[in-house]
Parts: C-alpha cells; structure tokens; sequence
C-alpha cells in the first residue's frame, strides 16, 4: 500500500462513494440555487410573484370580513373588538409604568428585585495581561475564550435556513 | 517508500529509492467496504434517531437565566443574571431584528452569544421586542428609534446606575441601532450611547438583490397590502426567505437525512430551524415605510431619510464604531452592507468580514470561532 510519508495515510485513498454523494449534493443545491436566482431576478417572476401577493391578500381581506360578520351576527366580539380593548389596555399600562417611574424619582428609590451586583471593576485582557505579564505570556487568551463544548455541542456547519 | 505489496502501516525510511519502475499504486477497495460497512450502521441508527425526531418536541431555547425589567406593549427588556463577580463598567443592550425572535442570540448552553457575553464579564441587556398584535400595526420605525429605544436605554441606565451603555443590533435591529445613534445624543454629548456594534446591517438597499427586484414599485403594491392586512403575516415573510435558496430546503433535509444518526447535528438542526420558521409578523406601518422609502426608494444610502421630522445623517455618529458583515450572506449582501462603516463619522470605526452567512455569523461553531471572541475583544477593551 502506497502511504504518504509524513502522516502515514493512503497517498491513493479509495473513492468514498458516500462521500462523494454528498459533494454532488452540495454542488446541486449551489448549481439549483443560481439557476433558480436567474430566474427569480427577472421582470416576469416580478410581476407574477406580484399578482400571487394581490391575491393572496384579496383572498385574506375576504376571509376577514366574512368572519368578522360571522361572528357579529353570533354576538362574539370580532378580533377588532379584542383590539380595540387591548389597547385601551396597553394605554393603561403605560400611563401607570409613566406613574411608577416618576414615584420612583421622586422619592429616589432603587430598582427594586434586584440581583447581587457584581463589582464593575473588570478590565480588559490587554491591561490584564500587562498587570500579570509572566502567566499572561504563556496563556492564550482567545482559546479561553469558547465556552467549555461548545464546538462540540454546536453541531458542525449546521444548517443555514435562512 | 513502501511497495504495494508491503505491509499496512509499514514506513519507509528517507531517501529511500523505489528499486523498479513505478507503478499507479492500485485502489484499497477494503477502504469502500469499510465505507459501506460504516453506512449501514448509520442507516440503522438513521431509522431509530428518526422515530425519535417525530416523537419528541422541539428542543429548549434561550434559556439563559434572566428578568424581565421592563414591558410596554409586546415588548421586553430582558437583563440576563450575571455568571461572573467582577463584570465591565459598561451594560450591553442587544437589539433585535423586528422579523425574528431574539433566541438566536441564546439559542442553547453553549451555543448562547448571551451565555458567552455574561461569562466573559458583560452586564447584558436584550430588547425582545415581542410577536406584534394587530392594535401594533400602527408602528412605525419613529417609535422604535426615537421612543422604545430610548426608553429601554434609561432603564438600563438606572439598574446599571451606570451613565452609558453599548448597543448591539443583528440585522434590522443594528439598522435600528445605528438611526437611534444617528438621532439621539451620544455619552460625550449629554446622551447615553457609548460604543455602537452592527451584525450585517443594511443601509443601501440597491444591493438587497431579489428583495429589491421582487418589491418593485410597478408590481408590488405595499400599500394595497398593508390597507388588507395591517400586520404583514409571518408566512408572507418566511416565504420571501426560503425563495432566496429555493434548493437549500431541500438539501437541508437530504442532509439532516444523512445526519440523522448523530444527535449534536439534529439537535442544532432543530433549534436553528425552529428559529428559521419561527416567524413574526411585521407591524405593518413600519413595513410601508421600510418598503417605500428604504427599499424602493434608498433614501438613507441618499441622506433623505427623516424620521421625526429629522433627516437621518449616519455621519453624526461620533461613538466608537464596529460593523461585522458575512462573507456569504445571502440576505443582507454585501453590496447592501458594506456602505455602513464609510457613512458614519466616528474616528474609531472599523468593518470585520467573517466567513458565514446571514445565520451562522451569530449562532453555531462558526459563530462560537469567529464572531464571539471579536465582538468580546472589540467591546472589552471600550466598556471600561
């Protein structure tokens, strides 16, 4: 068997045919991908993605109103009654945290609930590593800087949906 | 160097000559077998993870310990509990695209750019702004910029009892960040706003690419839209998206397919796509205005944009400044991005180009190697 010298690996690996599935996969969704882009840039898909948005929305508005008189004619109050009273509601949240927060100045009180604070009095590594030169010098600073496992638990290139 | 017909794994010593002619070194077919072998455990393994992967929900994210200090409509303003003793001078407040949920920034233990702020010693702060209700379909981009931010930035200033604070905003929300540098005093002016970190932000929507091509004011009609609908519907939106790679959908499930046996894979899958289709409705002023004067018009790239009554000038934001863009980013590309870090007029300002895409700049391995060390070094040296 013919080994590369330095790392003692097949200089002539066999074709992996699993391997070599996935890489055609690959390429197909990159070739599919532009294909579909090319077509998708046109005037026509425009237009046509257009009309489909026109009714989608005519259709939506329709559905709507006929629910809305639906539910007039059972005496149920419609999504625009909830509405309408949600932001009654929401104004009324306000005015009382526009209330609270004024209290709260006016009689200089902290906020409240709060967890122990930590002291904020960190520095940067650059200055830390001037304060602590000997260690400093030895301990590579980004590597510390992944949390423990996560290149393990991130799962690979991973998808990308969007 | 070794012979064909020598020994696996014997070594050949240096400077050794082959002693005939060389012949190509014939194929290892135990190699394929050993590859078929491996394959057909993986496809038993296949069947099982996946009547586990129909049976059991989708798994847990942003859990990342936290309060909710502040609330006003759909909106919340997290601040996530500290992990460490000693932590920076100056809090960061995260600031979320309005057509994603937030959890992208703290997908899971380990895979949480929240989780790896808060152990690198930030105070860290996060504006969720909620799944809009139709009675938000009125909002517009002034009330994000010019009252909901500022809102939550002087909230933060009192629990932190700290002057100033940092901001950072992925995607729309650094476009939201960056008008809100833009319009509002900054610290050395009587402000709040200390240092200002964009994630792929786009500000010249002449290079949004098939987003600018599909919003066409000759075939798409905003306004008829919006008048039907208020709100813009999540599906309308995650659409838009999966239209941009139409063969990716279908690769992505070939791959979990062929990934199916390895649990780290599907899990990350799971979240990311969880994510991916976890869409919320766009309020639909704010989906008028973007539209018409951003995308059709590009009136911030002109220096046109108003908002409040006040034209919007990148050029006034004078705070210490990063813009990190993705290489491959298929949504905000380049050509819409890369204009950000030239208008603003801050001395201390730089653009980062990483490799990723729109996604994986901010969350997953990449994110874990490339972004989050950056974004750590760029603001630790500027929070003191």
């Amino acid at each position: 068997m013919a080994d590369d010298r330095r790392t003692g690996k097949p200089a002539n690996p066999p074709p992996d045919p699993f391997a070599m599935w996935r890489e055609w996969v690959t390429q197909s969704e990159h070739q599919m991908n532009k294909v579909f882009n090319e077509m998708m840039g046109t005037e026509e898909f425009a237009r046509a993605s257009g009309s489909w948005v026109e009714a989608m929305t005519m259709f939506q508005q329709t559905m709507n109103e006929n629910a809305q008189r639906y539910l007039q004619m059972a005496n149920v109050p419609t999504r625009t009654d909830v509405s309408e009273l949600a932001e009654r509601l929401t104004a009324v949240e306000e005015r009382l945290q526009r209330i609270e927060a004024l209290l709260a100045t006016a009689i200089g009180r902290k906020e409240q609930n709060r967890p122990a604070r930590p002291a904020r009095t960190r520095r940067p590594p650059s200055e830390r590593r001037v304060a602590e030169q000997p260690e400093a010098a030895t301990t590579p600073r980004l590597i510390d800087a992944v949390p423990a496992g996560a290149e393990a638990k991130s799962g690979g290139a991973g998808p990308e949906p969007k | 160097m070794t012979t064909a017909t020598a020994a696996p794994g014997a070594v050949s010593t240096p400077g050794e000559q082959p002693a005939g002619p060389v012949n190509p070194a014939p194929l290892d077919m135990s190699g394929v077998a050993e590859s078929v072998r491996r394959e057909m455990e993986r496809t038993f393994r296949r069947s099982v993870k996946g009547l586990e992967y129909i049976s059991t929900g989708d798994p847990g994210v942003g859990l990342t310990a936290k309060d909710i200090v502040h609330s006003r409509g759909a909106l919340r303003l997290y601040h996530y509990r500290p992990r460490v003793d000693e932590v920076y001078r100056t809090p960061v407040l995260l600031v979320m695209s309005l057509i994603s949920k937030p959890y992208i920034l703290d997908l899971a233990p380990g895979q949480s750019l929240v989780e790896f702020l808060l152990d690198r010693g930030f105070d860290v702060y996060m504006i969720d702004w909620g799944t809009p209700r139709p009675e938000d379909k009125r909002l517009r981009l002034e009330d994000y910029v010019l009252d909901f931010i500022p809102e939550c930035v002087e909230v933060v200033h009192r629990r932190s009892g700290e002057p100033d604070v940092s901001l950072v905003g992925y995607c729309m929300g650094g476009l939201l960040a960056a008008l809100y540098a833009a319009l509002c005093p900054d610290a050395a002016s009587g402000g709040r706003l200390r240092n200002l970190a964009c994630f792929t932000t786009p500000v010249n929507y002449d290079g949004m690419g098939l987003f600018r091509t599909w919003t066409d004011p000759a075939h798409f009609d905003v306004d008829r839209i919006v008048d039907r609908l208020g709100n813009v519907p999540p599906q309308m939106l995650y659409a838009s998206f999966n239209l941009l790679r139409p063969a990716s959908q279908v690769a992505g499930r070939v791959r979990l397919w062929d990934n199916m046996w390895n649990d780290e894979f599907v899990v990350s899958y799971r979240r990311l796509q969880r994510w991916a289709a976890d869409q919320i409705p766009f309020p639909g002023e704010c989906f008028r205005q973007t539209t018409k004067e951003l995308q059709q018009q590009n009136l911030l790239m002109k220096g046109e944009f108003q908002l409040g009554g006040r034209v919007v000038d990148l050029s006034s934001i004078r705070v210490p400044f990063v813009h990190v863009v993705a290489e491959h980013d298929h949504i905000v590309p380049y050509e819409a991005a890369r204009d950000l870090v030239g208008m603003v007029g801050s001395e201390d300002r730089e653009e980062i180009m990483l490799k990723g895409g729109h996604v994986s700049l901010v969350a997953g391995r990449n994110a874990v190697r490339r972004l989050w060390p950056r974004l750590e070094e760029w603001l630790a040296e500027r929070s003191v």
